[in-house]
């Protein structure tokens, strides 16, 4: 069983259209939906989880439409960290436990006080006196103790520094270690996607431009290094997005159609995502 | 539902403890019970509309969205809070009512209790009106909204007590048969939520569309 599946969902906004997206996302997976800002990587969170109704498409979650009444049910088992914790600047951490455990029938609270434990939270201590990272700590350990089987991340690493990235990074892997277990993960740091996800969906204005197995990305494109008259000579079609300098010309391409007697590096997921999001894409 | 309660109470912690305080002092001082009811009353009005805008602040409603509620308990929650708030208000009020007696004063029960619905009626309106208009407008809009209402209801009120005379009014509801009464005001009462939680519930969802973005 899929924990998401998308087909030719879209949602029109006066000023923004999203989709048509297709979209799936393997159980014991994770899956990083790239873009930049305002590239619609929310929205699709949203419309996942029926907080916005979609225009058009299908959202299944876990097998289950997301327009059936029983989807209010499964919410129980899916934990969603937004970019901002919206989390009443008064409130305490003890305290929005106290409200989730109302909120979730399976809430843990054993395992949301080990969370806020090893997170080092105060549990006492007010929302607003907490750091950036200690805000999004608090949201993954709100996400985390309520039995979730799939995890929605909403640039849960965004602003945060390197050390705290990587800690949460580990807890979202460790997350996605089990069977039946799955993260889908939103951010514009590509490199924090690398390092965890299986699959890559990159949006751009709304469009859906990729989603394929990272490994398989990072097999088929080569970072082709040139003068400009040799790129000149390279079959166009083999060219996914190129950038010419006044010394040398750098191209993403085709790995296996590249010429052999050229330079062709292994491109990092940035480069690829940074070549396609240009103009240039074919 | 409950867990959107608790929300709204830790939210309003601090702030309900220093105007219940503040009320329940109004309403112990002799001879001024009239003043700490009004008050009492207010506060009922006021506080649970505030915490719409705490709501707003935070983006709360973007995690609620996310998390196993319906817009239905999301709103409706806040209707309750209302009805909360009037309870303890009443609750301000009558304990007042019990200091006079302690003073040796007298208390016209009749009068407290007409007093009492005459209360119930004009904050469920209020309430009513403002929280639709908090929904489509926002807070800040909405506050400016309800104390439009509340000049209209002081202007109209006032103008029909200089027509009618307070005590001619009061005297002339009190001719009525209480269960009569009682009857008009639970329909204006229970009519009038159930309309606004309504519109309320479509006013929300429509802002979450970002239809009033």
């Amino acid at each position: 069983m899929n924990a998401i599946d998308i087909r030719g969902l879209t949602k029109q906004y006066k000023d923004f259209t999203l989709g048509p997206m297709d979209l799936t996302l393997p159980m014991g997976c994770v899956l990083g939906l790239v873009g930049e800002n305002g590239a619609g990587k929310s929205t699709t969170i949203r419309l996942i989880m029926n907080a916005v109704s979609r225009d058009g498409g299908e959202v299944t979650v876990m097998g289950l439409d997301n327009l059936a009444p029983e989807f209010r049910e499964m919410k129980e088992d899916i934990g969603v960290v937004l970019d901002e914790t919206c989390v009443p600047e008064f409130i305490t951490a003890r305290q929005l436990g106290k409200i989730l455990s109302g909120a979730y029938r399976n809430w843990d609270e054993a395992a949301y006080n080990s969370w806020l434990n090893r997170f080092q939270l105060p549990p006492n201590k007010k929302y607003k006196e907490y750091s950036r990272g200690m805000t999004m700590k608090l949201g993954i350990a709100a996400a985390l103790s309520h039995g979730a089987k799939l995890l929605l991340l909403d640039e849960a690493t965004s602003g945060l520094d390197p050390m705290v990235r990587e800690e949460l990074l580990e807890v979202f892997a460790d997350f996605a270690a089990q069977d039946d277990h799955a993260v889908l993960i939103s951010s514009h740091i590509v490199s924090d996607l690398e390092k965890i996800c299986d699959y890559i969906a990159f949006i751009h204005k709304g469009k859906l431009m990729l989603c394929e197995e990272k490994d398989m990305l990072l097999e088929r494109y080569g970072l082709l290094k040139c003068s400009p008259q040799e790129l000149a000579a390279i079959d166009p079609a083999i060219i996914h997005g190129k950038r010419i300098g006044e010394y040398g010309a750098e191209a993403l391409v085709d790995r296996e159609r590249a010429p052999r007697n050229l330079l062709v590096e292994k491109p990092t997921l940035e480069d690829i995502i940074l070549y396609l999001a240009k103009e240039e894409v074919r | 539902m409950i867990a959107l309660l608790k929300k709204d109470i830790f939210v309003m912690d601090k702030q309900m403890r220093v105007l219940v305080i503040l009320a329940l002092i109004f309403n112990l001082i002799p001879n001024t019970d009239a003043f700490g009811a009004t008050y009492a009353m207010m506060i009922a009005l006021m506080l649970p509309i505030s915490t719409v805008s705490y709501d707003e602040r935070c983006k709360w409603d973007r995690y609620a969205a996310m998390l196993p509620w319906s817009p239905c308990q999301i709103v409706g929650s806040k209707y309750i809070l209302s009805c909360g708030a009037f309870l303890l208000g009443m609750v301000l009020i009558l304990l007042g009512k019990y200091a006079q007696i302690l003073y040796g004063n007298t208390v016209d029960w009749q009068e407290t209790a007409l007093l009492l619905a005459l209360y119930l009626v004009l904050i469920a309106v209020m309430t009513a009106v403002v929280y639709p208009l908090v929904y489509r407008f926002g807070s800040e809009k909405g506050r400016l909204v309800m104390v439009a209402v509340f000049i209209a209801i002081f202007i109209l009120g006032g103008g029909l007590m200089m027509v009618v005379g307070l005590e001619q009014l009061i005297s002339g509801m009190g001719a009525l048969p209480a269960p009569v009464l009682a009857v008009i005001a639970a329909a204006v009462v229970v009519a009038g939520t159930f309309l606004s939680y309504r519109l309320s519930v479509k006013f929300y969802l429509r802002r979450r569309e970002g239809a009033y973005a």
